[in-house]
């Protein structure tokens, strides 16, 4: 008998779940999570108009079945290629129909699966017996290991913004990028409409206002937007490094990777100082096919998270610092048919981006307000899409738990095999202490199977 | 068996289909200058004609097949001495002004109501303490014609400046309207179809309404579970056959909109036909086992088979949503529908119904008439169901659906 709790209930967790249920590593699989399992952050947005920002050939949730995806769209008569970005409701319903078909074929069986709709309070060791107990808002579960795969959050620091005095109640002045249907209501009755970030869920909000007809002004630290891509595809042989994979070596591999964007980036920064210019260059490689460098992203994301996660803690994060730029410009690069979208509005003076950030803003009766005091900006609705913030976990009286503040303690007092030998393992945004990258489907399908394997093997 | 249907337009084409599937004979009448696509139906010309007509077609039912044909239909059947309803209080079935005094009277709780003919009403209204928001509406009419939110005098003054004395969706002049304290809560459809004083509930249903302007926009309505176990829907059921024997409602199909509110249900109106604008029974039949047409059909044809389900229980075999599609709130000619290709690929679509021609134009966009196509969604799974209803929206608003120039 073996029982297992999923803890969290998106995408990650139904690779695990389908992992679990395939090698039959499990006999009894509880996940927790207060949403319907299925349905994560990255792909909760139910527009049409929001693209993943990854090719339809790197989103399988089944590691044993890299088509798995491909094969879903093919059956509901999508007609797309491996490289297409498909809108991100279809990962999101692709998740949920794979969970119940796996659920399905676990009950043929004999492997039980239970969704339980409530809020994990923490972790612990049980006192007597060798297992886990998990401590729920409505009593506990004894396990015997537990896979937390709990997802980032969208950032909401507002306390950011309650500068210069003003009376300022952004909960209830301003919306979140998603849902899209949401963001749109909230913008009925507005015209001017200012969104603090310039990434991904930025640019959703943007298309969509825009589209509706809104005046929009992206207000971010970089004043750019991300540059362009056509896919993001893994290559069977990368023909852009020299020996057809990347370097094994962590310092090799960031100096190979910044060598080849070296001229990709000289040229760009001839565009760069002007967003729309710096976005029309970006769209005229896109369309041409010299953006090569994205032939290097996914495997640069497997290769950062392979190699890097075995360096230590500290040149860990003197890469991701020195990478940076490169992982907001580029490894978060836009679809294509969105750079258009966005180019077509900054060209009708529907758009624009200037630099700024959070803390300009502040209310002035009636109206929201940003930039220098003598010369503001005005609008009438804000957006806060700056990102997402990974979990962690923390120690805290005997239990553990996972926060989604900032929480460095957790390098000191918890690695990653201490909690595996306890009979605890972590997936996505909570591996980020030691994967560099994993806001990436892929990522976290691969790291299921790891999961499974190492679950198998201490069984 | 013979089945008369006075004016089956909309919905009331399930219903030739129902009796059919039955082996009825059906014998349209038209009336009220509604023309029958077919050109076979009986034109009405005079009550006595008509009567004298059925009368020799030897006809078992004479029932409404649509919101025009209610009247006549009651009247018809109540001559030939055929199952109908309490034509003693037909007028308070058909006139929302007298729906409410009626319900008042015999104890049911409804929000204040007032009739007005004049603009000089509307001030003396105020001054005796009606309060805003205050809904006008049509005294009879269809769909959501007419019905206006206001915040204040002049949305008021406006509103009822606009449908009175207007021809309203029934062919009507609207020399009355019904004045009535915005009810607020979660709004509530029940379909029941009556045999003999007893009320069977077919569906029920949680509407999303969206007020746009004042106006309120029907969006989608979602079955309930019909096991009826959750207290709320158990309070609505209990509401609605209590205003359906107020009404003298005894036989055949109705439709009860109401709200929840802090203090119970309060009825927005009941319409003794069928659910409109258009039932698609084959999509209910995916969800339900039966449609509200066959029920009906089966009231008739078979009413001890239909009489039994007064004690069965009851059971959804698939959560189900109809949907009243929208494309964003502008108007114009209808270029292209690229977005009903998404809405056929999501999981829990069944089925689309009455989509508009290509050229076409849509001169009323908020309006419930299903002017737009009307969506059918089905499927065992409630989170699958409930994320293909929200991609559905979310393609609606922003303006997706169809390419309007």
């Amino acid at each position: 008998m073996r029982k297992i709790a999923i803890i969290g209930g998106g995408p990650s967790a139904v690779a695990v779940f389908l992992q679990l249920v395939k090698r039959k590593a499990a006999t009894e699989i509880v996940i927790f999570d207060v949403n319907p399992v299925g349905f994560g952050l990255g792909f909760s947005s139910h527009s049409a108009s929001h693209l993943c920002n990854t090719s339809a050939c790197v989103n399988s949730i089944d590691v044993d079945d890299e088509h798995d995806f491909l094969n879903y769209l093919r059956s509901n008569g999508w007609s797309v290629n491996a490289e297409a970005f498909v809108p991100r409701y279809v990962v999101a319903q692709y998740c949920r129909e794979r969970f119940l078909r796996y659920a399905k074929c676990g009950d043929e069986q004999g492997v039980r699966t239970t969704h339980t709709p409530m809020i994990v309070k923490g972790v612990r060791p049980h006192k007597t017996i060798r297992q886990l107990e998990i401590r729920t808002s409505e009593g506990s579960h004894i396990v015997d290991a537990v896979v937390i795969c709990v997802g980032a959050r969208g950032k909401a620091d507002f306390s950011r913004m309650q500068t210069d005095g003003f009376s300022f109640d952004p909960a209830i002045s301003t919306a979140r990028p998603f849902p899209a249907e949401q963001l749109l209501q909230y913008a009925r009755d507005k015209q001017h409409i200012a969104i603090i970030g310039s990434k991904l869920s930025a640019i959703d909000a943007a298309i969509s206002l825009c589209e509706a007809g809104k005046n929009v002004t992206m207000v971010s630290r970089s004043g750019h937007f991300p540059s362009v891509r056509t896919r993001l595809a893994k290559l069977p042989r990368n023909p852009f490094f020299r020996s057809g994979e990347p370097p094994r070596r962590a310092f090799d591999f960031i100096h190979e990777i910044n060598s080849v964007l070296k001229a990709n980036m000289a040229k760009a920064s001839k565009a760069s100082g002007h967003a729309a210019r710096s976005l029309n260059f970006d769209i005229l490689s896109a369309e041409s096919g010299n953006n090569i460098w994205q032939e290097y992203v996914a495997d640069i994301i497997d290769s950062a998270n392979k190699y890097l996660s075995e360096a230590p803690a500290r040149t860990r994060e003197k890469i991701k610092f020195r990478t940076k730029h490169l992982i907001s410009r580029y490894i978060s690069s836009i679809p294509l048919s969105n750079a258009k979208k966005l180019q077509q509005f900054c060209e009708k003076g529907t758009l624009r981006i200037i630099v700024g950030n959070a803390h300009q803003f502040r209310r002035q009766g009636e109206k929201i307000c940003f930039g220098p005091m003598d010369s503001p900006h005005y609008c009438d609705g804000l957006v806060i899409a700056d990102g997402t913030i990974n979990p962690a976990i923390r120690r805290e009286h005997g239990e553990l738990r996972v926060s989604f503040a900032s929480l460095p303690e957790f390098h000191e007092t918890l690695s990653i095999e201490e909690l595996n030998s306890a009979g605890i393992w972590l997936s996505g945004g909570l591996s980020a202490s030691k994967f560099p990258i994993v806001n990436y489907l892929k990522f976290s399908v691969d790291n299921a199977k790891s999961i499974v394997d190492d679950l198998i093997r201490k069984s | 068996m013979k089945v008369a249907l006075v004016n089956p337009v909309s919905s009331g084409n399930s219903l030739i289909s129902a009796f059919e599937d039955f082996g009825c004979g059906i014998l349209s009448i038209s009336s009220d200058g509604i023309s029958l696509p077919d050109g076979t139906s009986y034109q009405h010309r005079s009550f006595d004609e008509t009567l004298n007509h059925l009368r020799a077609a030897s006809v078992n039912h004479v029932l409404a097949g649509s919101e025009y044909g209610i009247a006549l239909a009651e009247q018809l059947a109540h001559a030939l001495e055929l199952p109908t309803n309490d034509m003693s209080i037909q007028e308070a079935r058909l006139n929302k002004f007298s729906m409410f005094e009626r319900l008042k009277s015999e104890g049911v709780q409804v929000a204040p109501f007032y009739s007005v003919a004049h603009e000089s009403q509307l001030d003396e209204l105020i001054r005796a303490g009606l309060k805003y928001p205050i809904f006008i509406k049509p005294k009879a009419s269809a769909g959501t014609d007419g019905c206006l939110r206001c915040e204040n005098h002049v949305d008021l003054t406006n509103a009822f400046l606009k449908i009175s004395k207007q021809r309203n969706l029934l062919n009507r002049i609207n020399s009355e309207v019904l004045v009535q304290e915005y009810i607020r809560g979660t709004q509530y459809i029940v379909n029941t179809v009556s045999l003999g004083g007893h009320h069977l509930p077919c569906e029920v249903y949680r509407v999303r309404i969206d007020e746009i302007d004042g106006i309120p926009v029907y969006r989608s309505i979602v079955a309930c579970d019909i096991d009826y176990t959750d207290a709320t829907i158990q309070q609505a059921v209990a509401y609605v056959e209590t205003c359906l024997n107020s009404l003298g409602i005894c036989n055949g199909a109705a439709h009860t909109e109401l709200r929840m509110t802090e203090n119970g249900p309060s009825l927005i109106e009941v319409n003794s036909r069928i659910m409109g604008p258009a039932l698609y029974v084959d999509a209910f039949f995916n969800a339900f086992g039966y449609s509200q047409s066959s029920l009906l059909a089966e009231s008739c044809v078979h009413p001890e088979r239909f009489k039994r389900r007064f004690v069965l229980p009851k059971k959804m075999k698939k959560h189900f949503a109809m949907v009243y599609l929208r494309n964003g709130q502008s108007g114009g000619r209808i270029a292209g529908r690229s977005g009903l290709e998404i809405i056929r690929r999501l999981p829990a679509f069944h089925s689309l119904v009455k989509i508009p021609s290509l050229g076409g134009s849509i001169k009323h966009p908020l309006l419930t008439t299903g002017e737009f196509g009307i969506a059918y969604f089905a499927h065992h799974d409630l989170p699958l169901f409930e994320h293909s209803l929200n991609v559905l929206h979310a393609l609606e608003d922003e303006g997706r659906l169809y390419e309007v120039v």
